[in-house]
């Protein structure tokens, strides 16, 4: 984890230096597998016979491998270029932030930790202001320590997928097909050297590593969803029965539980709620229920899952759906439901086409819409924080799905629901997804301005919100003050300009109502009903996968590759 | 010079310089080695940051990578030699001995 | 509301409607399921009570003459209004554009609500396969709250 401090001591310009150096390097190999080949044409000019073809295919070989050896190195320059890049923008901000808090009364610590000083006090009308001042800053230095963690974590994960492959002689030194666990590609290295190093192994080596570690490799974007797959489920069986186990014991401890292993008994159910939900849709063979591909399953923290309906690998459109408040693994069961849906509107739409649906709960979400808390004020939906640490994650897994993708160039849309479309918008506007379209359904924001600025064409980005979903109520409250003092008229919503507004600039498409957000019955004592009761529903909130919905059929065009035509 | 046979065809010449021209392989390979000091520029610097330690890992990696793929060179232009070397033996050996009948000293 | 059909009777109704509406056409359609689904009434952020769901059934009608499906879609119309069902979007005229071809083609769709509360859409895929799917109102899977 990189510190405030390391971030202010950081020297970018040394990864430049080293890149240069990669760069001149892996020409030079490059220039050497030339001369070899050169050379075994003339060898094979002058010789001819069985020695002499035996020795041109060794030149062959060996030219092969300084290819590789070019290909491989050639990428680190722009991962070590990526990362200094990122790193002296952080540290920009940081010392930015220090500089301009300078001549005030409000310090930076140390270790980054802004507060007031006595002097802030002197004049108690201007506290506010110094506090206000100071937040921002704190939130300025905590996003640019993150950044440059996030950075750091990347550039780490990639330059280790980026070693050179191992020769056959200095393989597997212990077993048949074992790979030492120093050549595991790391959680965050680029898809493309996951691959290639997964496909550079044995058949032998990929059981191997299927059957020993497939905790250390179904996670990882790059490898082919069949083989994901077999080892999420080997890892799900035994979280589970791991998680059983634990809860068991946690139950049989009844009241001698702390708080502490109350929270640990509470996140196992939950999880298990998960778990069985999966289980559940892995063994649904009916109508309409693709075969299920477990693209990651993680139970650190509230757990994490991504179950892809169908194999993205082989279909023609993709679908990945990210849902938004209060996702975690324990709430998966709703979400695999919409995933079906949106595959038989996508075959209703284009049977001559196959679609994978894809749950993308590979983040974490804030379980609450305005966390009450008082330790964790802020820790809600309202906050961006869950969406700023879940672009890297997003960004890869899109990529990751190009790579495995067989035949051509399939359609991919990614889909984000609610908080879940503030996420996908961050990622597209910060990071840049490789897809076809973006789809926001009930978004509170999508953290910019206009569709033009999610690195997308805004023809591509589509957005609806059904006219009785209350999150097109939750405005910016900073805004709100702004437009109430006459200041700005424009009203966002809390992460962001309302994409399905016209003056969003993107393609806003038709959802149905929904349920009313009042409905009054009349009460009262004995006969007289005379009492209006309001009763609220923000059920017009999650409705947008009703079956026969105006918003599922427009969702299966889209994903289809066709304009949506409902009403 | 050429040796001729029912299993092979050899222009000696030839092929021992493309043997010869193999050392400048290596040699580029050393050069460019020798030149890379500054793949370990992050070295000392960027504290708290893995990238540095990956990166040195990737550095001293494939200096490794280049020692062998430069061994591996090196191996097949001594073959070759080995082979030019071999040839020509059995060419010489041959000629010899159908000059000693040519010349009717064995009967 | 304290009392649904449970989730069999749902389903049994769903088949009553898709036996009427078939029966309806002027052409005699092969069945084939496309899929059998069910939703979630409630969403965990909702204030409502939860529990309930939505079936669903969908049919390819196969097996038809696609230049005849202005035909099919005007008689399930007559057929659908002349049975207690309303129109809740009258998509006959439709049209689909492919985004990346421009390519446009008819893809006509027919939205109805029964009396009670059951929905069906009768729907072109952008080749003019046709579908039907039917969906229950919220139902407690086995009638009641539990």
């Amino acid at each position: 984890m990189v510190t405030f401090a390391d971030l202010r001591q950081a020297q970018p310009e040394a990864y430049r230096t080293a890149a240069r150096a990669w760069t001149s390097l892996s020409e030079v190999i490059g220039t050497q597998g030339g001369a070899v080949t050169s050379r075994g044409g003339e060898l094979t000019a002058a010789w001819t016979g069985a020695a002499a073809d035996v020795a041109g295919g060794h030149f062959t070989v060996l030219a092969d491998e300084f290819g590789a050896g070019t290909e491989r190195a050639g990428r680190i320059p722009a991962v070590l270029d990526t990362h200094a890049s990122a790193v002296a923008a952080a540290k920009a901000t940081v010392d930015l932030v220090v500089a301009v808090l300078t001549p005030t009364p409000v310090r930076v610590s140390e270790s980054g930790a802004v507060s007031l000083s006595p002097a802030a006090y002197a004049v108690p009308a201007m506290v506010p202001m110094w506090q206000a001042l100071a937040t921002q800053a704190q939130t300025m230095i905590n996003t640019a320590v993150q950044q440059a963690t996030a950075a750091d974590t990347a550039a780490t994960g990639q330059l280790n997928g980026l070693l050179p492959v191992a020769a056959p002689a200095a393989g597997p030194t212990t077993g048949a097909g074992s790979v030492p666990l120093s050549q595991i590609p790391a959680h965050g290295t680029d898809p493309r050297a996951v691959n290639d190093w997964w496909t550079g192994l044995s058949d032998e080596q990929r059981t191997w590593l299927l059957e020993n570690h497939p905790e250390l490799v179904g996670n990882l974007d790059g490898i082919p969803a069949v083989d994901r797959d077999a080892a999420n489920r080997s890892v799900l069986a035994s979280e589970q029965d791991r998680l059983e186990s634990r809860r068991d014991e946690l139950q049989g401890m009844g009241d001698d539980r702390s708080d502490d292993q109350d929270d640990e008994l509470d996140n196992i159910n939950d999880q298990l709620t998960g778990i069985a939900a999966i289980n559940d849709r892995l063994a649904d063979t009916g109508p309409g229920k693709q075969q299920p591909f477990l693209l990651g399953f993680d139970t650190e923290g509230r757990g994490q899952a991504i179950v892809a309906m169908g194999n993205p690998d082989t279909a023609d459109n993709i679908v990945t759906y990210v849902p938004g408040t209060t996702t975690r693994l324990g709430s998966i069961g709703g979400d695999l439901g919409r995933a079906d849906m949106m595959v038989d509107s996508a075959r209703a739409a284009d049977p001559s086409e196959s679609t994978s649906a894809i749950v993308w709960v590979g983040y974490d979400a804030p379980q609450d819409i305005i966390n009450t808390d008082l330790g964790h004020l802020g820790d809600d939906a309202t906050s961006d924080q869950y969406a700023e640490a879940a672009r890297d994650d997003l960004d890869r897994f899109q990529d990751g799905l190009r790579v495995t993708n067989e035949g051509d160039r399939s359609h991919n849309t990614v889909l984000g629901h609610s908080y879940g479309s503030t996420v996908v918008g961050y990622t597209a506007r910060d990071n840049g997804l490789d897809v076809d379209g973006l789809i926001f359904v009930g978004s509170p924001g999508v953290g910019v301005d206009n569709a033009s600025q999610l690195g997308i064409d805004p023809g591509h980005v589509w957005s609806s919100t059904a006219s009785n979903d209350p999150i097109q109520y939750g405005y910016d409250f900073g805004d709100l003050v702004q437009a109430g003092i006459g200041l700005d008229p424009q009203v966002d919503l809390v992460h962001g300009a309302n994409p399905s507004t016209a003056g969003f600039g993107g393609q806003v498409f038709a959802s149905d109502p929904g349920d009313p957000l009042v409905r009054w019955t009349w009460e009262g004592p004995g006969p007289f009903n005379v009492v209006p009761v309001p009763h609220f529903s923000a059920n017009a909130h999650s409705q947008y996968w009703d079956p026969g919905s105006a918003s599922l059929e427009n969702m299966g065009q889209i994903i289809t590759g066709n304009r949506p035509t409902r009403n | 010079m050429s040796g001729d046979s029912a299993f092979f065809t050899i222009e000696y010449d030839q092929v021992g310089r493309v043997a010869g021209q193999l050392t400048e392989v290596t040699d580029a390979l050393a050069d460019a080695k020798a030149n890379a000091a500054d793949l370990q520029a992050v070295s000392g610097s960027n504290p708290g940051f893995t990238t540095v330690d990956a990166a040195l890992a990737c550095a001293q990696g494939w200096l490794d990578e280049v020692d062998r793929l430069s061994g591996r060179v090196d191996a097949a232009r001594t073959h070759v030699t080995e082979s030019v070397t071999t040839y020509q033996d059995t060419d010489a050996a041959a000629e010899g001995w159908f000059r000693t009948l040519d010349s009717g000293m064995e009967g | 509301m304290t009392r649904t059909l449970d989730q069999q009777q749902a389903t049994d109704r769903v088949e009553e409607h898709v036996a009427g509406a078939v029966a309806a056409l002027p052409a005699s359609p092969r069945l084939e399921i496309a899929s059998e689904l069910r939703t979630e009434c409630d969403d965990p952020t909702d204030f409502g009570p939860q529990g309930r769901i939505q079936v669903s059934r969908r049919y390819w009608l196969a097996d038809l003459d696609r230049a005849r499906n202005p035909e099919y879609f005007d008689a399930l119309h007559e057929y659908w209004l002349a049975n207690g069902y309303r129109v809740l979007e009258d998509g006959r005229d439709r049209a689909v554009e492919d985004m990346e071809t421009g390519e446009v083609r008819p893809a006509p769709m027919l939205w109805v609500e029964h009396t009670d509360g059951f929905r069906m859409n009768l729907v072109s895929s952008v080749g003019g396969d046709l579908s039907l799917v039917t969906t229950s109102p919220c139902i407690w899977p086995s009638g009641t709250p539990s």
